[in-house]
């Protein structure tokens, strides 16, 4: 343990400790908060939950064994006046950044900030509401706080600049990874083709293709079944009810809907596709997620996933037929072996951010007085 | 100081425009605000350093049929008066230089009178996180007990 006082990193979790479920930005944040705990506490680097309004707690996230393992949940809250820097991974579009603003004012320290993406500010037709107005609300105000901006992508990058906006802290670009441990597959015992899709079920994601484009592998005779795991999201109706009364549903088609990881893993282990017909994506968990499953992947051809270009990634057009097309090619193929380490982790991305945390917390030039005090 | 000018109270407020919509925050009293049409654009050539002598010409030339007379002017400076008591733009010393051409990011209709209104209703939408608050069956449904 370092000999130094302890310097507290407050995280904005207040809203996420009202959470029973998990999507990916609350495993985003849990999984950086235990990589960070082991990799800041050695260097006197403590990471506290941050409560930027005056609230009841809430501790719903202790229903949810995967968020009450949170490292920092567990642990009493701190005010914006009470600590020694800023990280915001969560998405909170209600923390009290005027609060922060106002604190840093007196005293000047540093804030991290992580913007996931900013696809309901560009493509705001994929979301409910007026989900523009609300993002850009949040965005604007983490942005004008931060000292430094994470982003998940070089395509999120890119779309964040692509705004036009001021970005008065520094950009830095640290891709996720997978939360599970990186493994080969189990040959299919009877060389079926076993589809598994892991996301919410939205308009953007493409379950409709991916429908339509299992429809077609049957009515080719191929021998296929489909995996479909995830929350019903938003806007689309229509394909969770599609789903619901497709023939083979309950058979070759089936709807896990809040499964856990475990399940999770063990629905994997006996698939060998991994399918992401996704219109957009910031980030893209699956992909990785998928590969550290031994699956072979299927993936529109978006930037995000181009990014992600590796050994058993395939990329299709978003249409029935070149998906369909794409997946037999796939399963075609061999698998390709891997190199340990070869998909990246969420431990991985933990430990960058730590890292960043940890030059930023403890290089006196690097602690916000600037950025604060100066005239944009 | 001759404070013939303004500009943006930028130590307290974060706007960004999209679109031909400028989106205020005030850090400072807590409050939201759109600005729409000649309001973001009058907004953006205060934040630009635009030389207000040269308004009238960056205006006329994106406004169809706009004459920029001394109504305009009162109605201007209205906006402006009205922005420095929300705390938006702060007295300065007035820029010079040649005129600017306002963004072609929005279809420009006539022009009308800018005006300044905090917006509640953005308050109202934030009290909903649609990420949060959303109910097991996914947002827009609202968990039991909002």
């Amino acid at each position: 343990m370092s000999d130094h006082p302890t310097i507290v990193v407050g995280s904005e979790t207040q809203s996420l400790e009202g959470l029973t479920y998990v999507t990916g930005v609350q495993r985003v944040v849990r999984e950086a908060h235990v990589a960070m705990t082991d990799a800041l506490a050695p260097r006197g680097i403590r990471i506290a939950p941050l409560h930027s309004l005056e609230a009841p707690r809430h501790r719903g996230h202790l229903r949810n064994p995967y968020l009450a393992s949170d490292p920092v949940l567990s642990q009493e809250p701190v005010t914006p006046e009470e600590v020694d820097a800023y990280l915001f991974l969560d998405l909170h579009l209600n923390a009290s950044f005027r609060r922060v603003h106002m604190a840093r004012q007196i005293r000047p320290r540093p804030a991290i900030g992580l913007v996931h993406d900013v696809l309901p500010i560009l493509s705001p037709q994929w979301w409910p509401d007026d989900p523009q107005r609300v993002f850009r609300i949040y965005t604007q105000q983490l942005l004008r706080v931060c000292d430094h901006v994470v982003v998940t992508s070089q395509k999120s990058h890119d779309d964040l600049l692509s705004l036009g906006w001021e970005v008065p802290g520094e950009l830095h670009v640290i891709p996720l990874g997978s939360t599970f441990r990186q493994r080969a597959p189990e040959a299919a015992p009877d060389g079926r083709m076993s589809l598994l899709y892991v996301s919410t079920v939205e308009a953007r994601k493409g379950h409709d293709i991916l429908l339509e484009a299992f429809d077609l592998l049957r009515r080719r005779g191929s021998d296929v079944d489909l995996t479909i795991v995830g929350r019903e999201g938003w806007l689309d109706t229509d394909i969770a009810e599609r789903l619901r009364q497709h023939p083979d549903f309950g058979g070759r088609l089936t709807w896990l809907v809040s499964p856990d990881d475990l399940t999770v893993s063990t629905v994997a282990r006996r698939c060998s596709i991994g399918v992401f017909p996704s219109a957009d994506e910031g980030f893209g968990l699956f992909l990785e997620e998928g590969l550290a499953h031994g699956l072979k992947m299927v993936v529109s051809d978006i930037p995000a996933f181009r990014e992600r270009t590796m050994p058993n990634v395939s990329f299709t057009e978003r249409t029935p037929q070149a998906l369909a097309d794409a997946i037999e090619g796939a399963h075609a193929q061999e698998w390709v072996p891997l190199a340990p380490g070869q998909v990246r982790t969420m431990q991985d991305f933990g430990r960058e951010l730590a890292e960043l945390v940890a030059e930023t917390v403890t290089e006196p030039s690097r602690q916000g007085a600037e950025s604060v005090s100066e005239s944009r | 100081m001759a404070s013939t000018g303004w500009k943006t109270n930028s130590g307290s407020i974060s706007m960004e425009r999209l679109d031909g919509e400028t989106i205020l925050i005030n850090f400072d009293s807590g409050q939201y605000f759109t600005f729409v049409g000649p309001a973001a654009d009058v907004l953006w050539l205060v934040q630009e350093g635009a030389d207000p002598a040269t308004w009238p010409e960056s205006a006329e030339a994106a406004f169809p049929g706009l004459i920029w007379d001394d109504e305009v002017q009162r109605q201007v400076d209205a906006f402006l008066a009205d922005l420095a008591e929300a705390g938006v733009i702060v007295p300065a010393d007035a820029p010079t230089g040649p005129s600017v051409v306002l963004p072609a990011d929005y279809v420009r209709a006539a022009w009308v009178a800018p005006s300044v209104r905090a917006n509640d209703d953005l308050a109202d939408l934030l009290v909903i996180d649609p990420i949060h608050d959303a109910s097991e069956d996914g947002w827009p449904q609202v968990r039991s007990g909002q």
